[in-house]
């Protein structure tokens, strides 16, 4: 069976969704359009499936001349990310045909529609490439087009989100190109295999200044703290769909991006890289859990998350390739999965959470958590699919998150006892770390569900929320359906995935250490069914129904108003106070009597300033040094003809002095 | 042939005198009129060697010389300032004895750099550098297109003293530009005083960052 | 061959002959087509023959040339040559048909007076005409002669507003430039020295091409000497930071097809120029060591010092002028990076002239219908011009390197050329490239998106035409992503490698 042709079928497809947007007509055709980019990823989800499936690892696609004959190819580990794009971006197109319709207004339809489908394009040509010229046309292609897709709504808080997240790619990128080709020498074109080679012959300090080019070109693009500033602001400025496809799918190119570079073209060869990647993963998931607790901004709330997943995905990454420069193979095989696992739990809650964002917000309008509330009520199909999304994201069992880190965690401590004295401290402290961090999500997550989801909607919109269209919902649904299949299935996909072909030239046996874990997930879900079902069943043979009379919560006989409840400020407060050392919030609050006899009644204003103490720290400096050299500079053009002319004459003195 | 040498000795001296001399001096008809001395002189210099080199022909090109930098050039510039009723005080912002000063100094640095060129063209170095120097330490328009020219002359004797002139042709292709250009020049002068009311590039420092 | 230079002499005579304004504008169209034609189907005719059939450059110069009046002055000596004149001749083209936009548009408005528009059209052939035979020079001479010409003719074609800046610029771009031109004449006639002292007779040490046949026999200091000269004063024509001053002022207050023609054309001629000595001093040296690094520091240097000027834009036609001496930068640095650079080279000036062109022509339609150049002055373009808008962004993506615009792979192969062998400077170097993209798709978005205050309503109402300029420009940019994307290609790459080392 040959799969290339689908995925050909797949692109063109893509790219035909991308034609039919620009020309069609204002305000047409963006059913169609999304229809057709729905049907183009759904074939190619499905072809890479099959190709999973199928047990090969490797697969030609093309072999062209375009793009200095860029070989198209397909590997398992390309594969697996092609599959999670093509699903997500699938799903998002359906989700995107009635959700856009929504804000037809706001965006225009036609331009959005068609960056969409030259974003997924990118990413999917970013998979295929397996030479740095192709891989890096597509990345840039990806990248603008995702810059465009943020400032999509043109307001200026968005164009500036979309300006510093260019300059980050743009840095970024400009990272991974100087990385490739100082590895490639003289033969710039040539694919990773040979790159691969030719890294062999590379002195120790030029591979690892390669490395920190590529931790910072991937690092920046996956939101790696200190690299991750634009993350926070530019995925909520972006439509909702989108914002699914950037966190869900755009950090893994990312992600890709850096397995491929680490593990198959840069030999490993001390564990300094690796301490740093875990450094800056700790880093991440620490700094990035504590703003997701303490943001109230609920598509923010997600980027930090988005934040604190990518940490926890580089950590494991970085475990790996300290085991491996250690000689554990096993272990290292063995973290990568779980890796790999957590990035595909990532890529379906993610962008599933992202897509319930965007309803949650067309129904409070406002962003805020503070406004929302008791859609529990109104739409409640759409908030148990919304819960199951979101304690995926907390890593609870039985859901694929948790999935991930046990399997890390289990085959950690199994192996803690055999590494020298100094290994084990590092990864005693991972332990730790994760534990925090996996305590600190679930906070953030119940904040999320609770102050969102339950109670009483706390403005008029929210309290006349309406579920969601079908075509809306459906998506999100299928999403948390699958983060549960993922859960469930875990060590079944493992097996699938066959680390073997992680990388198409190192051969890694298919031992499956995460088959033989002393928690089966799938008995673990069955117990928890079946516990689920004893109770649910005793309490309804055991309850009296006779004695059971529905009442409106009782408040020492008040009405319950919205202005009672439990609000996200609040409920993060502790967490931010035991963090304000790194988080700096400032915490104002305005009293004004209302009597001016009594001080005692007063309204009170209060407000909340987080601040961002990268941003503070290391981009402000920078961002003023630039300025201030520019202000500097821009003196030359003074308009003095003379002091033009002694410019010339000065650069001919010092050209024949330093020359001669 | 004692003679020819000597007057080419003499000329040199001459173009190189007056383009110093012309450094210092603040009023426009005086400064035209030693550039048009160093002209001349150099249209002496074109001929002595010329006739040095063994050509036979030097005078039709020397005659192009003469009418173009010594008789046109200034008579144009003169033109221009007197139709739009400039001052013939020249603004500058070294003093005329800080100038001369500079000047030496220029005459010393072209004494090293010629010498490290090949034949030493000692000659055309400064005329260029001073030429460049009077177009930095003065702030008039006239100055500039002056200055410029002095530059030319310094090229021009490069051409006749290094590779003994260049084909007719390419003289006259060569004079004719550096005339337009100082035309063009001139013409611009116009407008400026003109539309400033002042011949000072002082005014013409609007387009800046 | 003369008989293709005269066209542009009638074209130039052509706009005094003519009566109306709409007469001078399309018999300049007229002549356009039939000189931009004759031109580039020569090229076209010598390149593909070339790659074809291997015909090799001095039969096709043979062929070309009667040389009857024992004149050697032109010489077309490489394929280089030819590529430069198709260049030329299509940039001139689309200039003039975005000129009869927007000289039209001007003259209606009465900005221009009929004379203006005579003066303008009689300048640019001529401009022209002195590019195509800077490019074609083979005796210094001439060639030192053609560069002044397109100084002369462009400073009238600046100063044709006649308002205060344009007379100030127009001003700062002669002087500069004859001071620039006339310390590079001083390094040619050291060259010309040095094949007279080699043997040459005077005639013949004039000539570039028996210059380049007796370099082995130069003195090696003097050469280096003369480069220097030459590098600083055609240096200050290309506009290398620190002799760059002229460039934002001419480019910004010249119309805007006349910028596009700097910008796009006369720059690459005069990097031509450059590179042709460049050649010169290696053949001399034995190696090129010694004029990389010089062009690798003019290079590096005018890239960073651009980005930094880049940063706080307040001008968009300024801008692009900086962009121009960023881009006469890159293209320095990769004229030090050995044959890849070349490549490389060859590949960027062809994305650059299209791309910046392109630009210059769209910020002529802006400043047509906002009637600014201030980047805070226009806002909301989007509303108010959609057209222009949509093409003015396009243009700004391609010169920014973002693909499948071809400055993408040129700036590939030159990062890659660099790292290899200068790899620190070539990091700077992409630390200014991210800084310029940066700043100027920030310019841009402010440009169309930032909110109007006042005035918004009634300026939506009206739709934009769809101009002549807007065509060209589609054809523009429909060219660069056809060729950035052919260009990828080995067939193109061969050809573009055999261009780029016939120099």
């Amino acid at each position: 069976m040959n799969f290339s042709f689908f995925v050909l079928l797949s692109l063109a497809g893509t790219l035909l969704a991308a034609l039919v947007s620009c020309i069609s007509a204002k305000g047409q055709g963006h059913r169609a359009v999304m229809t057709l980019l729905a049907l183009s990823t759904g074939l190619g989800a499905i072809a890479s499936a099959v190709f999973l499936l199928s047990g090969q690892s490797q697969l030609a696609i093309s072999q062209s001349v375009w793009f200095f004959s860029t070989p198209f190819a397909l590997s398992t580990l390309s594969a697996l990310f092609f599959f999670l794009l093509n699903t997500v971006a699938c799903l998002a197109s359906v989700y995107a045909i009635k959700y856009v319709e929504q804000y037809a207004e706001i965006y225009n339809v036609r331009v959005l529609d068609g960056l969409m489908a030259i974003f997924v394009l990118g990413m999917q040509g970013v998979l295929l490439s397996s030479a740095p010229f192709g891989f890096l046309v597509f990345w840039e292609v990806m990248s603008i087009s995702s810059f465009f897709l943020v400032m999509a709504d043109k307001q200026a808080a968005s164009v500036r989100a979309a300006l510093f997240y260019l300059i980050m790619t743009h840095l970024g990128a400009g990272a991974i190109l100087a990385g490739f080709l100082i590895l490639s020498g003289s033969s710039i074109f040539e694919p990773f295999t040979r790159l691969a080679v030719l890294a062999q012959s590379l002195p120790p300090q030029t591979l690892f200044g390669v490395f920190l080019l590529f931790l910072f070109g991937f690092g920046s693009k996956a939101g790696l703290v200190p690299f991750h500033v634009w993350l926070p602001e530019a995925h909520p400025q972006a439509p909702s769909h989108i914002s699914a496809l950037m966190s869900g799918v755009m950090l893994k190119m990312a992600l890709y991006g850096f397995l491929v570079m680490t593990f198959s073209v840069l030999p490993i060869r001390s564990s300094t890289e690796a301490l740093i990647v875990i450094a800056l993963g700790l880093l991440s998931a620490v700094y990035g859990v504590i703003y997701a607790v303490i943001e109230r901004d609920v598509k923010r709330v997600l980027a930090f998350s988005s934040i604190e997943n990518m940490g926890i995905i580089f950590t494991m990454i970085g475990v790996a390739m300290l085991v491996k420069s250690q000689g554990m193979d096993t272990f290292a095989h063995v973290a990568i999965g779980a890796a790999l696992l957590f990035a595909i739990a990532h890529a379906f809650f993610k962008s599933g959470l992202f897509m319930g964002a965007g309803v949650m917000v067309h129904a409070a309008h406002s962003r805020s958590l503070e406004v929302m509330g008791g859609f529990s009520k109104r739409m409640p199909v759409f908030s148990g699919s919304m819960l199951i999304l979101a304690l995926a994201a907390a890593a609870l069992p039985p859901f694929s998150a948790f999935m991930a880190e046990w399997t890390f965690i289990q085959n950690l401590v199994a192996n803690l006892s055999q590494m020298s004295p100094f290994i084990q401290g590092v990864l005693v402290l991972v332990l730790v770390t994760m534990a925090l961090v996996g305590g600190l999500a679930l906070f953030a997550m119940i904040k999320l569900f609770g102050i969102g989801f339950l109670a009483e909607p706390r403005s008029e919109h929210a309290a006349h929320a309406k579920a969601p269209d079908a075509l809306i919902a459906v998506p999100i649904f299928a999403l948390a359906a699958l983060t549960i299949f993922v859960g469930a299935c875990a060590p079944w996909i493992l097996s699938i995935i066959g680390f073997a072909d992680l990388t198409s030239f190192e051969t890694w046996h298919t031992n499956l250490v995460v088959a033989e874990a002393t928690l089966n997930p799938l008995v673990l879900f069955d117990v928890l069914i079946a516990l689920f079902l004893v109770v649910f069943v005793a309490r309804r043979l055991l309850s009296n129904k006779k004695h059971e009379r529905p009442y409106h919560t009782w408040d020492c006989g008040q009405p319950i108003t919205s202005g009672m409840e439990y609000t996200a400020t609040a409920f993060s407060s502790p967490i931010r106070f035991f963090f304000r050392m790194i988080t700096r919030t400032k915490k104002n609050v305005i009293a004004t009597p209302v009597l001016a006899s009594n001080p005692w009644i007063a309204s009170r204003i209060f407000s909340l300033d987080l601040r961002q103490i990268w941003y503070d720290v290391l981009y402000v400096p920078i961002q003023h040094a630039c300025l201030w050299t520019s202000t500097q500079v821009r003196k030359l053009q003074n308009g003095v003809i003379q002091f033009y002319i002694a410019l010339i004459f000065i650069a001919l003195v010092v050209t024949l002095t330093i020359a001669l | 042939m004692i003679t020819l040498s000597l007057w080419n000795n003499v000329f040199m001296g001459g173009t190189l005198l007056f383009a110093i001399v012309m450094m210092g001096k603040p009023r426009l008809p005086a400064m035209l009129r030693y550039f048009a001395l160093s002209s001349l002189c150099l249209a002496g210099l074109i001929v002595t060697s010329s006739l040095m080199h063994g050509e036979e022909q030097p005078y039709t090109i020397a005659a192009i010389n003469v009418f173009f930098k010594v008789i046109l050039a200034p008579l144009i510039l003169m033109f221009a300032a007197k139709k739009v009723h400039a001052s013939m005080a020249l603004k500058f912002y070294l003093r005329p004895t800080a100038t001369y000063f500079v000047a030496l100094l220029i005459l010393l640095v072209s004494v090293f750099v010629s010498m490290k060129m090949p034949g030493a063209p000692y000659l055309s170095i400064a005329l260029v550098l001073l030429g460049l120097m009077f177009m930095i330490v003065r702030k008039d328009l006239y100055s500039q297109i002056i200055g410029f020219m002095t530059m030319e002359n310094g090229i021009a004797a490069y051409g006749v003293l290094m590779i003994g002139g260049f084909p007719f042709m390419i003289e006259t292709g060569i004079l004719f530009v550096v005339i337009t250009g100082a035309v063009l020049m001139a013409v611009l002068s116009r407008h400026v005083q003109e539309l400033y009311a002042t011949g000072d590039t002082e005014s013409l420092t609007e387009l800046t960052e | 061959m003369f008989i293709f230079l005269n066209i542009f002499l009638f074209a130039a005579a052509s706009a005094f002959l003519a009566r109306t304004e709409k007469q001078i504008r399309m018999s300049a169209l007229f002549f356009a087509v039939l000189g931009s034609g004759a031109f580039l189907l020569l090229s076209a005719v010598f390149l593909s023959g070339a790659f074809r059939y291997g015909w090799n450059v001095p039969f096709a110069a043979n062929w070309f040339y009667a040389d009857r009046m024992n004149l050697d002055w032109l010489r077309a000596s490489s394929y280089y040559v030819w590529f430069m004149v198709a260049l030329i001749s299509f940039t001139y083209l689309t200039a003039i048909i975005a000129s009869v936009r927007y000289i039209g548009e001007e003259s209606r408005e009465h900005l221009l007076t009929l004379d203006k528009v005579r003066l303008y059209f009689f300048c640019v052939p001529l401009f022209i005409l002195s590019m195509l035979i800077a490019v074609f020079a083979d005796h210094l001479g001439v060639l030192w002669i053609a560069l002044e010409g397109t100084t002369l003719t462009t400073t009238l074609l600046v100063a044709l507003y006649r308002k205060d800046a344009s007379i100030e610029a127009a001003w700062k771009f002669i002087i500069l430039c004859s001071v620039g031109i006339g310390i590079s004449m001083i390094g040619l006639l050291m060259m010309v020295h040095a094949g007279l002292e080699s043997g040459l007779d005077v005639f013949k040490a004039f000539s570039y091409a028996s210059l380049r046949e007796q370099t082995g026999l130069f003195p090696v200091d003097a050469v280096k000497l003369a480069f220097v000269f030459i590098l600083v004063g055609i240096g200050t024509k290309v506009g290398f930071v620190p002799m760059h001053t002229w460039l934002p002022d001419a480019h910004s207050k010249t119309p805007s097809p006349v910028s596009a023609l700097l910008s796009g054309v006369l720059l690459n001629v005069a990097f031509f120029v450059l590179l042709r000595f460049k050649i010169l001093t290696d053949s001399t040296l034995g190696d090129s060591t010694w004029t990389d690094h010089l062009m690798i520091g003019f290079g590096l240097l005018s890239v960073v010092v651009a980005a930094f000027f880049i940063l706080q834009p307040r001008n968009y036609k300024r801008m692009l002028a900086y962009s121009s001496v960023e881009h006469m930068g890159l293209m320095g640095f990769a004229s030090g990076l050995g044959p890849v650079g070349m490549l490389a080279l060859t590949i960027h000036s062809v994305f650059h002239t299209l791309a910046k062109s392109a630009l210059f022509f769209t910020a002529g339609e802006i400043l047509l219908s906002q009637k600014t150049t201030k980047i805070s002055g226009v806002k909301n373009l989007m509303k108010k011009a959609p057209i222009t808008a949509t093409l003015f962004a396009l243009g700004i993506l391609a010169i920014i390197a973002i693909p499948p615009s071809g400055l993408f792979t040129s700036e590939f192969m030159l990062v890659g050329a660099g790292l290899l062998s200068v790899p620190w400077l070539t990091i700077v170097l992409l630390l200014a490239l991210s800084m310029i993209a940066f700043s100027m798709l920030k310019s841009t978005m402010i440009m169309l998106y930032a909110v109007d205050e006042e005035g918004t309503q009634e300026s939506v109402d009206h739709t934009e035409r769809f101009t002549l300029t807007h065509a060209v420009v589609i054809t523009q940019i429909v060219l660069i992503v056809l060729l950035g994307l052919l260009v990828t290609t080995p067939t193109v790459q061969n050809a573009f490698t055999l261009i780029s080392q016939s120099i």
